[in-house]
Formats: structure tokens, sequence, C-alpha cells
């Protein structure tokens, strides 16, 4: 608990000097550079269908029926003086992963340092990965293991061509745990035509305590098939490519693949089936 | 459950439909004058190069010789093709630019323009204030 107010004190102390910081600029520079947009209003709507392949991560979790390959997705990007709710427009893997909210403390042409709150590791229950699913028989019995955004600080640089950021978030808003987790991917784009070619690799560091919320098996859960397990610290490397082109001034195709492996403590989980994970998807997105 | 599926279907049909419409819409008939097809390129994001691959027709009324040339915005004209004693003529244009283009006939003698055809450069995302920092977005 004590690195959580730790962690909460040093981001708003961070917030602080930021929005005193700004402010100044503001009076001095404002008229001057426009660069930064801070002043600035835009908003980004749109619905992606998109066709998915997903290797089974959670034990029981398997797509039956054909349309549960097709996923259906609102996308809203919001940006307003430096706060932000987005989806990573970099990477390609499942939207609940991708939605960022956060405010810029400093930003430049070069890089970027953000207040970040963002889910790191998707929840599930004993109905699957929603809570409005049928119930799972393998995964009876299981305290449910929320969908938590973690908070932290991100960096972010940018390159001619590419782009890459560091996030160090811990679970502040909740006491379900006390994990943290350090996340960074690199992410490549190749331009060709009309096409945008992205290629990128991550790797994500859980906490003990982060792990043990998601991948444990507690006693109380334990049963004949599941018995007791203790995840510990692990973590999660992830290569990705997908592609990007637009149809029309509306409507956008994509099509990629995501794999990921998980580290020995999560994949030897009672509730985890496998350690290398494949999502491949493709689809189109209607851009409002 | 009922809802999502039916969503779903639906969803699929107006997909396929509208699809089957554009498809339609593209068969249009060559008239008189100068067309390129597609007269449309659409970039990912706003200021980005476009390429498109364009089939030039044109056709006028009087056998002469004629010039195709483009027009880039705040370029000079710049001569693609001429051809000698002709009625119509066609090409495949391999169309670059990150704006609006204008793709004119001349008749050579006199340089007099006969005919002319807007390509339009349009985008999928604009530059927004997030977007801008970055060089490629």
């Amino acid at each position: 608990m004590k690195s959580r107010y730790l962690a909460s004190i040093i981001l708003f102390l961070c917030l602080c000097c930021t929005l005193t910081s700004k402010a100044q600029e503001t009076d001095q520079a404002d008229s001057v550079s426009s660069s930064r947009g801070g002043n600035e209003f835009s908003w980004d709507i749109s619905i992606t269908i998109d066709m998915v392949y997903e290797s089974t991560f959670i034990i029981g979790t398997e797509k039956k029926v054909a349309l549960d390959f097709l996923e259906l997705d609102l996308l809203i990007d919001v940006y307003y003086r430096g706060f932000f709710f987005q989806s990573n427009k970099h990477r390609y893997n499942r939207y609940d992963e991708r939605v960022e909210i956060g405010y810029e403390l400093a930003v430049n042409e070069n890089y970027e340092i953000d207040l970040i709150s963002k889910i790191y590791l998707t929840g599930f229950s004993a109905s699957g990965l929603f809570d409005n699913g049928e119930p799972i028989e393998e995964l009876a019995g299981i305290n449910p293991r929320e969908y938590l955004s973690s908070q932290g600080i991100r960096y972010r640089r940018y390159l001619p061509n590419a782009v890459y950021w560091v996030d160090v978030a811990t679970n502040l808003f909740s006491n379900v745990h006390d994990g943290w987790v350090i996340d960074g991917f690199y992410s490549y784009i190749l331009q060709r035509r009309n096409w945008d070619i992205n290629l990128g690799a991550g790797a994500s560091f859980f906490s003990n305590e982060m792990n043990n919320y998601y991948f444990s098996v507690q006693p109380e859960e334990a049963t004949s098939s599941r018995p007791v397990y203790q995840a510990g610290a692990g973590y999660r490397l992830q290569v990705e490519a997908f592609v990007q082109h637009p149809l029309s001034e509306a409507w956008l195709f994509t099509g990629g693949v995501t794999l990921s492996h998980y580290s020995n403590s999560i994949s030897d989980s009672p509730l985890v089936v496998r350690d290398n994970i494949i999502r491949a998807q493709v689809g189109v997105r209607y851009v409002f | 459950m009922f809802f999502e599926q039916w969503f779903k279907w639906t969803l699929l049909l107006w997909l396929f439909f509208s699809t089957f419409q554009v498809a339609a819409q593209s068969n249009k008939v060559i008239q008189l004058g100068l067309h390129a097809q597609p007269n449309k390129c659409v970039a990912l994001n706003q200021g980005r190069e476009c390429f498109a691959k364009m089939l030039v027709n044109w056709r006028l009324e009087q056998i002469n010789d004629y010039c195709l040339s483009i027009k880039y915005l705040n370029r000079q004209v710049v001569t693609i093709k001429c051809w000698q004693q002709s009625i119509m003529g066609q090409l495949e244009y391999e169309f670059q630019s990150s704006s609006d283009a204008q793709l004119l006939l001349t008749r050579s003698s006199d340089n007099k323009m006969l005919a002319s055809a807007t390509i339009q450069v349009s985008w999928l995302y604009k530059v927004s204030a997030r977007k801008r920092r970055w060089r490629l977005f």
C-alpha cells in the first residue's frame, strides 16, 4: 500500500508542476507557436468490424460459433488541452488493451511524457472474458478478475519513421491489488504507396502482485482439476505486424497479426491454456 | 446475445450491399472529352502523398495533334504524352501528389486547351492537434 501512496504523490506533484509551467508558457508564447496544439480540440470516432482469430489464452474461453469471430468496436479518440482519450493507433492487439486515458505532461517534436491510465491485462470471470457471457464450466467458482486500469507515466519517443514508448504504471484507484507493470513497445512504419505497414515488438513485465491477482489460484478457488497456484512475477513478449489502407474517405482496411509469448509463471497457471498466443485479424473501419 | 448476433448480420448485409452499389456506379460509359478513372485519390492522412494508377481516356470530334499534360498545385504544367493525328487516346498514368491536380488536353498547333479533368486528393484522417507533432502522422 505504501508504494501506491508514494506513486500517487509523485504523479500528483508531476501534474501540479506541469500545469503551472503550462500556464506560464501560455501567457508567454500562446500566439508564437501552436505546434503543440495544446489549445486545440480534436476527435475521431470510428466503428471497426473485424474477423478475428485468436488462440485461447484463458481456459474455457474458446470461440464456438462463426459470429464469435466477428468483433465490433466503437473507437472514440478525444483530445483537449493535453487531455486525451484514445485508442493506441500504433498497436493492433485487443481494443480493450489499446484504450488509453491520459494527460500530456511534456511534449515536443521528439518526445512526449504523459500521465496514463490503461488496462495492461484484461480481466475474466466464471463467465469468461465478459461478465455477460454464459457460465464456463472450466472457470466455475473462480473469483472475478476485474478489468482494471493501471495509472502511471509514459515516455514516448518519436523517430523519423518509428515510435517507441515505455510505461511504468501501478494500480492507484482500487484496492484489488498493489501490482505494477513496466510496458515497452517499438513500432516502425513503412509507407508503400497508400499502404502503411507497421512492424512492432514489445515487452511487458508484471509484478508479483499483479500476476498473482490474474493468474494465481487461491485455495477457495481450487478444485480437483484446478490446483492452488502462486504465479509470481512474469513477463509477456510481443511481436506485431499490421497494415492499413484507405478504401475511401470514410473506410479503412486493416489487417495484421500479433504474437504473444507469456513467461512460465503465467502459462503454468491452471487458468491459462498456453504460453504462445496468436491473434490475427482482418477488417474494415468506418471513420466519421 | 440475440441482439448482438442480429446486429452483426445486419452490418454484414449492409457492407455487402454498399460495396455492390459502389461497384455498379464505377461502370460508366466514356463520353466525349477527357476522363480519368479513378478521378479521386485517397491518402491515409492529410498532407501525405497519394498514389493511384489511373486510366486516362480522351475523345474529341476532330482528328489533330493533341497533348495531355498535368498541372499540380503551385507547380508547372508537365506534358505526359502527345498523339499525332488522333481523335482519341488512352493511357495508364501513375498519379502521385499530396494535393489536387488537373489533367489538360491541348491542341499541339496553338496550345489551346480543349478539355480538362480534375483529380481530387482527399484523406481519411485529417491532421489533428494530437497527430501533428509526429512527422509521419
